[in-house]
C-alpha cells in the first residue's frame, strides 16, 4: 500500500507540474507512459462500435462515466485486488489532470499487486476444476510463477505454452498446476486445456458426439492422444526430499526385465504362443526358461483360481499396475468396454484455416506431442485462443462477457457485440497477446467507465458495468483495507479460527486465503447470475472474530484511533465511509448515522455498530 | 449476483427483524413443538450418501468374482441369502435386510460435472435453465417453515456450482454446507449481545434500503437480507446443539467412525431428529482412475461403517420408516481395468442402494451381464430413480416449479417409480 501511495504521489506530482506548465499541449501525461496510443485507439473504436449497435437497436446509448471515487475503487479492485485507501482517494480526487484515469490504470498495472491478483484469478480458474483436491497446494507456487509472468507482461501464448508443456517438480514449477489438477490424465488434460485456453467445451465428446457442437467422439480422443505420456511420479529430488514431478513417460529401449511383461500386453497371443497342451492356459513348464523367473512372480499374483496356470483373462486382469504402461491413447469401445479400444493418434480438432498444421509422427515422445498441441492452441490462425482470454478479461472487468458462460464459446453461441469481440481478439493477437494491452484498452472504454447496474434476465448486455460479488481474494483484501490491518498481520493472528498454517499450503497467507475461500470462493468460470450468497457467508460477516476485531473501538484499532483523533462525529463518519465504501456519506446516510449515535448514547458502541453495518453492506460486498 | 425481481422486494427493516423475531420469539417453544410434532407424525426426511467421483460398482454392490473384469476383489455374503456384496462391506452386508440394491442403473453421461448435475437434479445439463438439486426440491416441499435450522444441509466438500444448489428455486433453498461435520457451524457465536445484534441489523437494514433505491439493487439487497435473517435465526436457535457430535457417547462416535463421513452420518441422524428435511453426506475420492483396488478398499471401510451404523441407529430410534437413505454417485466405473490399476468413468451400468423410507429391503433390482458391461434386465434410468425417491417421500413428481424465465418445469422429468421396491 505504502509503495502505491508513494508512487502515486510521484506520478500525481508530475502530472500536476505538466498539467500546470504545459497545459494540454503536445507533451500530455499520456506520452510519458508506455505506448498508450494503441489502447486508446482501440477503446475509441470499441466505443463507436457499441454506440452504433446500441443506436441501431434503439437500446439507448453509452452511459455517462462514474465519479472519481467509484472509478478508482473499481479500477484498483479489478486490476490489483485492493481497495483504495482514503489517502489515495483524496489525492486522486484532487488531481486536476484530464489523463488521471489512464495514469491510475498505468500505476496499477505496474504494481506488483496486479500480477498477484490476476494470477489468483487464473489459479482459481484452473484449481476450481481440479480432480485431485491435493492440487490446492499448488496455489502458492502457481501464484508466484504466474504473477511474475504477468507483471513482466509475457504474452499469453507463451504462458499457455508453458502450462501445457510443463514438467518438473510440482512444488517448484508453478506451470505444472494444470497437469497436477487433472492428475496427468490424458482425457482430462484434453478437455481442460481446450476449455481454459480456447473457451471450448469438448469434454462431453469423450463419451458421445457433442450434443450441440459439431465435435465428434473421435476428435476428442485425437486430442487426448497428445497427452498419454504425461505422468506424475513420486521422486526424490536433489536434496533427497520426496517430491512429485511431472515427467514424460516415453517407452525406452526394450530392457531385459521387461521381456515377460511385454508379452502380457496381449494375453491371447501369449496363451496361443505358449500353450502346448491346448487347454487355453499357460503353465510355467510350458514357458521357455528365459521367461520363467519373471513369469513365476507374475503367476503368484495372477493365478486367481490357484490351478498353477494362467488363462488369458487372468493375465489381463493381473496386468494392471505392472511395469509396462501405456504410451499411446486408446479410445474406449463403448459397445465392448472390456476391450482395450482403438489406438488413436494425435490430431488437433479445429478445421484447416484455424488449426496450425503441426504434424506429430506416430510414436512421438511426450514433449513433442505437447509442444505440437501448444502450438496449435496458440497459433495466430486459431481465433479461439484470443477470444477465450478476451471474453474472460472483459467479463472480469465489466461484470459480464460477450458470451456466457465464459468458457463455452463454441460456434453458434449467442454473442453480444460480436464485432467488438472480434476487434478486441484481433487487437490482442496483433499486440503479442499482451494482457496489459488488453486491460489498458478495456479500462479506457466507456463500458468500463459507465455507471453499474444489476444484471437482470432482460438486461445482460456487456456494454456497461455490472454489480458483481467480490471474488474471495478481493473481499479478503478489502476487509483488510477497511480495517486498516495488513493481510500478513491477519494471517499471523490466525483470526479465521482454524486457519493454522496448514502443511503444504505455502505461507500462512496462502492458508488464510484458502480457508477464506471455503466460505467465499467460487469458480471464476461460473456465470454471474449463478453466484449465490450463502448463510455461511452472512454468519461470517456478522459474527466472525475478524470482523469483531476489525470493527472494534477498543485496543489498537483503526476505529479507536479515529475516535480519539476526531472529536466531531461527522468527521468520523466521513472517514469510515471513505475507507469502507470509497465515498462520502450522502446527507440522508449522515443523518441516519448521527441519529443512531444519538440514540445509542455510547459513542464507541454506536460507531462499532456503524462500522459493522458498512462492512456488512451489499455495497461493500460488490464491485460497483 | 441475482436476477432482479422487484416484485418480491420486502421492506428491508421488516424483513431483517421479521426473520429474526421468528427465531428469538420467547414463546415460540409451542410453535416449535407443533412443528416437530408434525414432522414426527407425517413428514418424511431424506439422507443422500454421495460418493463423489463415481463409486465402483464392482467393488461395492455388484461384485463379479467369476469374471476377470471383477478384478481381485472378493465377495461378502449378506444377511439375505443369495445377495452378495464386495468384500469391503461386511457391516453393510449385515444390514442387507433393510437395503434394496439397484444394479441396473444406466445413463449416458460420463463427464463428472455433467453427470453430477444430472444425478443431483434429475435433468441433463442443458444450459439456460439451472435446475434445482433434489435436496432443494424436497426441502421446498417438505420443510417446516417454523424451523430455525436449515431444511437442506450438506456435509463435505461441496463445490458451489450449478446443479448442487437451489438453481432457479432461489438462494433461500440452497444447502447449508458443513465442510467438516463435528462441531457447531462456524460463526454462530455472537460477538455481541442479542439485543445489540438486532440493533445492528436494524441500522444495516435502514442503510441498505437507501442503497437499494439509489442503485436499483433491490433484488441484491433482498437476497442478502434473507441470508442475514436465516443466519441470525440459526445463530440464536436453541437447537444448535443438533450439530454438536460431542453430545453423543464415545461408543456411538466409534460406531459411526471418527472421520468426516462417519461424523457426517451421525450429524445427519441428529439433524433429521431435529426436524431437518434433507441431508447430503459426501464422501470424496471415488474417482479411482489409478490404484482403484486399494483406494476403494480404504474408502469403503469408512462408508461401510457410516452407512450401516446409520441404518441401525435410525431403525433403533424408529426413524427408518420415515427416513429414506440413498447411496449413490454420478456414475459407475469401467469393467475394464486400465493399465494403472484403475477404473475409468462408466455410466452405462452402475449401482445405487436405497434403504428406509418404506423401501422393502433385502432385494436386488435388475442385473448386469456377467462381465458387467451392460444391464441385463430391468434397466433403471435417472428419472426412474428420481420418481422413486419422490414416491418414497410422498411427493408428486409431476409438481411444477417456475423457472427464472417463468417456464413451468416438472420436479421430475418423466420416469416411473420402481414398483418392486414397495411390493
Amino acid at each position: 500500500m505504502d509503495m502505491v501511495t508513494r508512487s502515486f504521489l510521484v506520478v500525481s506530482g508530475l502530472l500536476g507540474v505538466f498539467g500546470g506548465v504545459l497545459g494540454s499541449g503536445a507533451l500530455t501525461p499520456g506520452t510519458l507512459l508506455a505506448a498508450p496510443s494503441e489502447p486508446a485507439q482501440m477503446a475509441a473504436k470499441v466505443d463507436s462500435m457499441i454506440t452504433a449497435r446500441l443506436e441501431a437497436s434503439e437500446g439507448g446509448a453509452l452511459l455517462a462515466s462514474v465519479d472519481d471515487g467509484t472509478f478508482l475503487r473499481r479500477a484498483q479492485l479489478k486490476l490489483t485486488g485492493e481497495l483504495p485507501t482514503p489517502e489515495q482517494l483524496t489525492l486522486y480526487a484532487l488531481d486536476p489532470s484530464p489523463q488521471k484515469r489512464e495514469a491510475a490504470v498505468e500505476r496499477f498495472l505496474s504494481s506488483k499487486a496486479y500480477g498477484l491478483s490476476w494470477s489468483r484469478y487464473w489459479r482459481n480458474v484452473i484449481l476450481s476444476r481440479a480432480v485431485d483436491p491435493r492440487a490446492k497446494r499448488q496455489a502458492a507456487v502457481f501464484d508466484s510463477w504466474l504473477s511474475t509472468k504477468l507483471n513482466e507482461d509475457v504474452g499469453w501464448h507463451r504462458i499457455a505454452h508453458d502450462i501445457i508443456t510443463a514438467t518438473g517438480d510440482v512444488g517448484e514449477n508453478g506451470a505444472t498446476a494444470l497437469v497436477v489438477a487433472q492428475q496427468a490424465d490424458a482425457n482430462n488434460l484434453a478437455s481442460e486445456t481446450v476449455r481454459v485456453f480456447l473457451g471450448i467445451q469438448i469434454g462431453c465428446a469423450q463419451c458421445h458426439d457433442h450434443p450441440y457442437d459439431e465435435w465428434k467422439r473421435e476428435q476428442f480422443h485425437e486430442l487426448a492422444a497428445f497427452f498419454p505420456r504425461v505422468r506424475i511420479e513420486r521422486q526424490k529430488n536433489m536434496v533427497m526430499r520426496k517430491s512429485f514431478q511431472v515427467v514424460s513417460f516415453n517407452r525406452g529401449a526394450p530392457r531385459k526385465k521387461r521381456r515377460f511383461a511385454a508379452l502380457t500386453d496381449d494375453p491371447r497371443k501369449l496363451v496361443a504362443q505358449f500353450d502346448r497342451d491346448g487347454d487355453a492356459k499357460v503353465r510355467l513348464d510350458e514357458l521357455p526358461s528365459r521367461l520363467k523367473r519373471k513369469a513365476k512372480r507374475f503367476l503368484k499374483d495372477a493365478d486367481r483360481d490357484n490351478d498353477g496356470a494362467l488363462t488369458a483373462g487372468e493375465i489381463a486382469a493381473a496386468r494392471f499396475g505392472k511395469e509396462r504402461q501405456q504410451t499411446e491413447h486408446f479410445m474406449p469401445n463403448l459397445e465392448a468396454p472390456e476391450k482395450p479400444g482403438t489406438l488413436v493418434h494425435p490430431k488437433f480438432f479445429l478445421p484447416a484455416p484455424q488449426a496450425a498444421s503441426v504434424a506429430v509422427p506416430q510414436g512421438a515422445n511426450d514433449l513433442d506431442r505437447r509442444r505440437a498441441f501448444a502450438q496449435s492452441i496458440t497459433a495466430q490462425s486459431n481465433p479461439w485462443f484470443a477470444r477465450a482470454v478476451v471474453n474472460r478479461v472483459w467479463s472480469e472487468m465489466v461484470g459480464i462477457g460477450f458470451v456466457t458462460p465464459v468458457d463455452d464459446l463454441g460456434s453458434g453461441r449467442a454473442t453480444q457485440f460480436p464485432d467488438v469481440f472480434d476487434a478486441l481478439a484481433e487487437g490482442l493477437s496483433d499486440n503479442g497477446y499482451s494482457i496489459k494491452w488488453l486491460l489498458r484498452t478495456i479500462a479506457q472504454t466507456q463500458a468500463f467507465r459507465s455507471r453499474s447496474s444489476v444484471l437482470t434476465p432482460g438486461d445482460s448486455s456487456p456494454h456497461r458495468c455490472r454489480m458483481a460479488p467480490l471474488a474471495s481474494d478481493h473481499l479478503l483484501s478489502s476487509l483488510a483495507g477497511a480495517f486498516g490491518i495488513s493481510l500478513e498481520a491477519l494471517a499471523d493472528a490466525r483470526l479465521l479460527g482454524r486457519a493454522k498454517s496448514r502443511k503444504g499450503f505455502g505461507t500462512a497467507l496462502h492458508a488464510l486465503r484458502a480457508q477464506f475461500a471455503t466460505v467465499f470462493g467460487h469458480d471464476p468460470s461460473t456465470p454471474a447470475e449463478e453466484i449465490d450468497g450463502s448463510v455461511q457467508q452472512a454468519l461470517w460477516m456478522m459474527n466472525s472474530p475478524l470482523v469483531a476485531l476489525g470493527t472494534s473501538a477498543h485496543g489498537d484499532t483503526l476505529l479507536s484511533r479515529l475516535l480519539e483523533r476526531l472529536p466531531n462525529d461527522e468527521d468520523v463518519l466521513g472517514e469510515l465511509y471513505l475507507r469502507v465504501l470509497s465515498r462520502r456519506p450522502s446527507k440522508a446516510e449522515m443523518a441516519t448515522c448521527l441519529r443512531y449515535v444519538d440514540q445509542v448514547g455510547v459513542r464507541d458502541d454506536a460507531f462499532e455498530d456503524i462500522f459493522w453495518s458498512l462492512v456488512n453492506s451489499t455495497e461493500f460486498f460488490h464491485h460497483r | 449476483m441475482k436476477i432482479d425481481d422487484t416484485s418480491s422486494y420486502p421492506t428491508t427493516r421488516r424483513a431483517f427483524l421479521g426473520a429474526l423475531t421468528a427465531g428469538t420469539f420467547a414463546g415460540c417453544g409451542a410453535l416449535r413443538a407443533l412443528c416437530s410434532e408434525r414432522l414426527r407424525e407425517s413428514d418424511m426426511s431424506c439422507i443422500v450418501l454421495w460418493m463423489q467421483g463415481g463409486p465402483s460398482q464392482f467393488e461395492s454392490f455388484d461384485p463379479k468374482p467369476e469374471h476377470s473384469n471383477g478384478g481381485p476383489t472378493g465377495v461378502q455374503s449378506t444377511s439375505v441369502p443369495g445377495i452378495q456384496v464386495a468384500e469391503h462391506w461386511p457391516l453393510t452386508a449385515k444390514a442387507m435386510k433393510h437395503i434394496a440394491v439397484i444394479r441396473s442403473m444406466t445413463n449416458r453421461e460420463g463427464n463428472h460435472l455433467r453427470a453430477e448435475y444430472q444425478l443431483h437434479t434429475g435433468y441433463a445439463p442443458t444450459g439456460g435453465v439451472r435446475h434445482p438439486a433434489l435436496g432443494a426440491l424436497v426441502a421446498k416441499e417438505l420443510r417446516c417453515s417454523e424451523l430455525d435450522l436449515p431444511a437442506y444441509v450438506a456435509t463435505g466438500r461441496l463445490r458451489r456450482r450449478s446443479g448442487l444448489g437451489a438453481g432457479f428455486l432461489g438462494v433461500e433453498h440452497n444447502p447449508f454446507v458443513i465442510p467438516r461435520p463435528g462441531a457447531r457451524p462456524q460463526n454462530v457465536e455472537l460477538p455481541v449481545s442479542e439485543e445489540r445484534l438486532k440493533r445492528r441489523l436494524n441500522l444495516l437494514g435502514e442503510l441498505e434500503q437507501k442503497f437499494a433505491v439509489e442503485q436499483s439493487a433491490q433484488s441484491l439487497v433482498a437476497e442478502r437480507e434473507g441470508l442475514y435473517g436465516r443466519g441470525s435465526r440459526l445463530a440464536l436457535s436453541p437447537r444448535l446443539e443438533a450439530f454438536d457430535l460431542e453430545r453423543e457417547s464415545e461408543r456411538t462416535r466409534d460406531d459411526y467412525g471418527r472421520n468426516d463421513f462417519g461424523n457426517g452420518c451421525l450429524l445427519a441422524r441428529r439433524l433429521v431428529e431435529a426436524g431437518v428435511t434433507f441431508v447430503e453426506v459426501r464422501s470424496g475420492g471415488w474417482d479411482t482412475h489409478t490404484n482403484n483396488f486399494e483406494r476403494v478398499a480404504t474408502l469403503s471401510g469408512e462408508v461401510d461403517r457410516g452407512f450401516s451404523t446409520l441404518i441401525g441407529d435410525l431403525q433403533a430410534r424408529g426413524l427408518l420408516q420415515r427416513t429414506l437413505l440413498v447411496w449413490m454417485g454420478e456414475f459407475g466405473r469401467t469393467p475394464r481395468i486400465n493399465p494403472r490399476a484403475g477404473r475409468d468413468h462408466f455410466p452405462r451400468a452402475f449401482s445405487v442402494a436405497l434403504a428406509g423410507g418404506g423401501v422393502r429391503g433385502g432385494q436386488v433390482i435388475g442385473a448386469t451381464t456377467p462381465d458387467g458391461t451392460r444391464v441385463r434386465e430391468r434397466p433403471v434410468v435417472v428419472s426412474d430413480l428420481f420418481a422413486t425417491i419422490f414416491h418414497c417421500l410422498g411427493l408428486n413428481p409431476a409438481v411444477e416449479n417456475e423457472s427464472t424465465l417463468g417456464r413451468p418445469i416438472k420436479a421430475v422429468d418423466g420416469g416411473r417409480a420402481i414398483s418392486e421396491l414397495f411390493a
